[in-house]
């Protein structure tokens, strides 16, 4: 039985997403284009076939896996935007290892390939961890900074140690066969890549994470009152480290999704794509709810393959799926201040109702009034 | 939990399931109308590269009642997005011109898909060859060794610059054309040169070369898109006001220190190879075209160069389509290992 609350939030983001429609007829009223045929265009482009399905569900993989990432760390308290500079280290680290995985069978191959990513990935978000616990620096900002040195060390490595395209361009070598990741052959051009189970097992790992284990729930007490975290024996700096820790792993592994598991087998510069930034904003819609980011991924993804159909088909500008995706996050923090309010007059009044009856409840401490 | 998980995935698996539905959307023209599809990284109206590119495949459908350019996607910046544009061209288009080096490998994946499209691959070659797949480059190399000439002739401090977008090896060969070229000219003349990483980013471009002029460069060679605007305005901005040459076209109402361009005609190479390709004549492989075709051609702008400089020009020139002056490493993008053509 769905509870109250969550039917809300479902209206919530269907709201969200029929705004987010009306946005999107109105600019390509604006452009010229008659919004019917730029939605057959959507569709066909995103899952009028099996091959573009398989093409947005794949690239939703990466989305999902930054926006988990987000979604730990906010539990635990910690913001940091460091995601593409921990896709781009974990990628780099997993094209490292990859070019060296044609002679491993298959199986091997991949799980080396996604240990590196998470590896290297997990080591990037390690020194936002480790300047945030030994030196007090804000993770917002090292991480921020860090980015900008992790896109000047894959620019170099793909023009340095990992350069391997014939003519000098800045791409590694084709990875070998061995080591890309499995995808549904009966599918047209495999673009269903087999990593797409990890949408919904990750997403229900990390749920269970939560609020089945000690971890999680110390992650939780941390994340919601550090002074009550130290009372309790919870040392909340410990759980933060591991929270952007475990966080840069999952980064780390959609680096390494992003290039063994595409249709793209190679590293290039600029292969992280903005997925960083936009996992973010997969878990923001979902409003930090790893089962939703699953449909908000799906839809992030959908935005970004359609927007591609839509400008080969109707010449529509690519530019648009940017400003959809920029209006839907917009809608989405409106519709949270709709929802926070909704949510606090009922409590407020309860506050009310308790002050008449005589029952003061102030920072955690119940006391009665005489 | 067991809501979640069902929610889970009904969201994972309801896509895949709607798919089924769809058609497989391959479209061929069926009134003897041949559309192309054209691709590229940087964005269609971006005064340089791509603009140029656009012009000439303009100028082939213009010139042939039967070619239409149908699609045109832009701002495709990474090799997935590159792969998605691609595939989606190719599906209702018999020519697909790849507008540009980066595309070169993700041409690779998508074009032995659809054996039915012809791929023209614009400053790149392929790893390997593919039978629908025709790379034409131009030997930018021999044009800057003659603006490399040209601006040491002109040059009061005899230290000339280079600013490109990315070290990418059609950026490098400028570089290594002009060290050649002014080499040739006075060989005490140096030649420095730097990336900004993005060919349309004025306030990086303006960045770089305040920095060049104050390291005593006087001559500037901007191998940019709209990013020259920043050039142009740095070489305006000094206390000693720098010479600039662009690559690819004429931009002299831009500035007034343009002394000239190593014009790149890349609308004449387009147009050429569209028509070719339209017209089932534009063999698979790899086709470069040099100074002897006209494609490429230094030009100075309206009152600028001396007699002597002009001279130099055309004994530079000259010598290169008469193989006197061999180029120098790193001048030439390596030729593929399959057919190959030097126009």
């Amino acid at each position: 039985m769905l509870s109250k609350d969550l039917i809300m939030r479902l209206l919530v983001q269907v709201g969200v997403a029929l705004a987010a429609l009306a946005v999107g007829a109105l600019l390509l009223v604006a452009i010229g284009v008659a919004p019917p045929d730029a939605l057959h265009a959507f569709w066909s482009g995103t899952f009028g076939t099996p091959t573009n399905a398989g093409t947005t569900l794949t690239q939703a993989v990466p989305l999902l896996l930054v926006a988990l990432g987000w979604i730990l760390t906010t539990r635990a308290g910690r913001l940091h935007v460091g995601f593409p500079g921990q896709i781009l280290a974990g990628g780099s680290l997993a094209t490292a290892v990859g070019l060296q995985c044609g002679s491993l069978p298959g199986p091997v191959a991949v799980v080396l390939i996604a240990i590196a990513g998470i590896g290297g990935g997990a080591l990037w978000a390690g020194l936002t961890a480790w300047l945030w616990a030994s030196r007090g620096v804000l993770e917002i900002v090292s991480s921020l900074l860090l980015n900008l040195v992790a896109i000047q060390v894959a620019d170099w490595s793909v023009r340095g140690p990992l350069q391997g395209s014939l003519d000098g361009q800045p791409q590694s070598a084709n990875f070998p066969a061995a080591a890309l990741w499995p995808s549904v052959e009966s599918i047209p051009g495999r673009t269903l890549s087999y990593d797409v189970v990890l949408l919904p097992v990750c997403a229900i790992a990390v749920v269970l994470l939560l609020s089945r284990t000690a971890f999680g729930f110390r992650l939780r007490v941390a994340g919601g009152n550090q002074e009550a975290a130290r009372w309790s024996g919870i040392d909340p700096v410990r759980e933060g480290v591991a929270a952007i820790v475990i966080s840069g792993g999952f980064a780390g592994l959609a680096g390494a999704a992003l290039l063994f598991a595409g249709s793209a087998p190679w590293m290039s510069d600029g292969f992280e794509a903005g997925v960083g930034f936009n996992g973010i904003a997969v878990a923001l819609l979902a409003r930090n709810s790893p089962v939703g980011a699953v449909a908000t991924a799906v839809v992030f993804s959908a935005l970004n393959v359609g927007g591609t159909a839509m400008q080969a088909q109707l010449d529509v500008p690519s530019s648009l799926a940017s400003v959809l995706q920029g209006a839907v996050i917009v809608l989405v923090l409106v519709a949270a201040v709709v929802l926070h309010g909704r949510t606090r007059t009922p409590s407020a009044a309860k506050s009310a109702a308790r002050r008449r009856s005589g029952v003061v409840v102030h920072s955690g401490a119940r006391t009665e009034e005489a | 939990m067991r809501t979640k998980i069902a929610i889970v995935s009904a969201v994972t698996v309801i896509p895949l399931a709607l798919s089924a539905c769809g058609s497989s959307g391959d479209v061929a023209a069926a009134d003897g109308t041949k559309n192309i599809g054209s691709i590229s990284q940087a964005p269609r109206n971006d005064g340089g590269f791509t603009q140029f590119g656009l012009a000439g495949v303009n100028a082939a459908v213009e010139a042939d009642t039967n070619l239409k350019l149908s699609s045109i996607v832009d701002n495709a910046a990474n090799s997935q997005e590159q792969i998605q544009g691609l595939e989606s061209l190719a599906a209702k288009n018999q020519i697909v011109v790849a507008d540009g080096a980066s595309f070169n490998k993700a041409v690779a994946v998508v074009a032995p898909k659809y054996p039915k499209v012809h791929f023209i691959l614009v400053a790149a070659d392929l790893d390997a060859y593919a039978e629908n797949v025709t790379s034409v480059s131009a030997a930018v190399g021999y044009n800057a060794i003659v603006v490399g000439a040209v601006a040491s002739a002109h040059s009061r401090t005899k230290k000339l610059g280079m600013i490109a977008g990315l070290q990418v090896p059609a950026s490098g060969a400028w570089y290594y054309g002009m060290a050649q070229g002014a080499a040739l000219e006075n060989p005490n003349t140096k030649v420095v040169q730097t990336y900004t990483g993005d060919y349309n980013d004025v306030g990086k471009a303006k960045q770089a070369a305040e920095a060049m002029i104050a390291s005593g460069v006087d001559s500037i060679l901007s191998d940019l898109d709209s990013g020259s605007g920043g050039v142009y305005q740095a070489a305006g901005g000094s206390a000693s006001p720098a010479d600039v040459y662009d690559v690819f076209a004429l931009h002299c109402e831009s500035s007034p220190h343009i002394i000239g361009s190593g014009v790149v005609s890349w609308s004449d190479i387009l147009k050429n190879a569209v028509s070719d390709a339209a017209a089932g004549k534009l063999p698979a492989g790899a086709i470069s075209y040099g100074l002897g075709t006209g494609a490429l051609r230094f030009e100075f702008c309206p009152g600028k160069g001396t007699a002597e400089e002009k001279g130099l020009v055309e004994k530079i020139t000259k010598d290169i389509t008469d193989g006197k002056i061999v180029a120098d490493k790193g001048v030439l993008l390596p030729k593929p290992t399959y057919h190959f053509e030097q126009r």
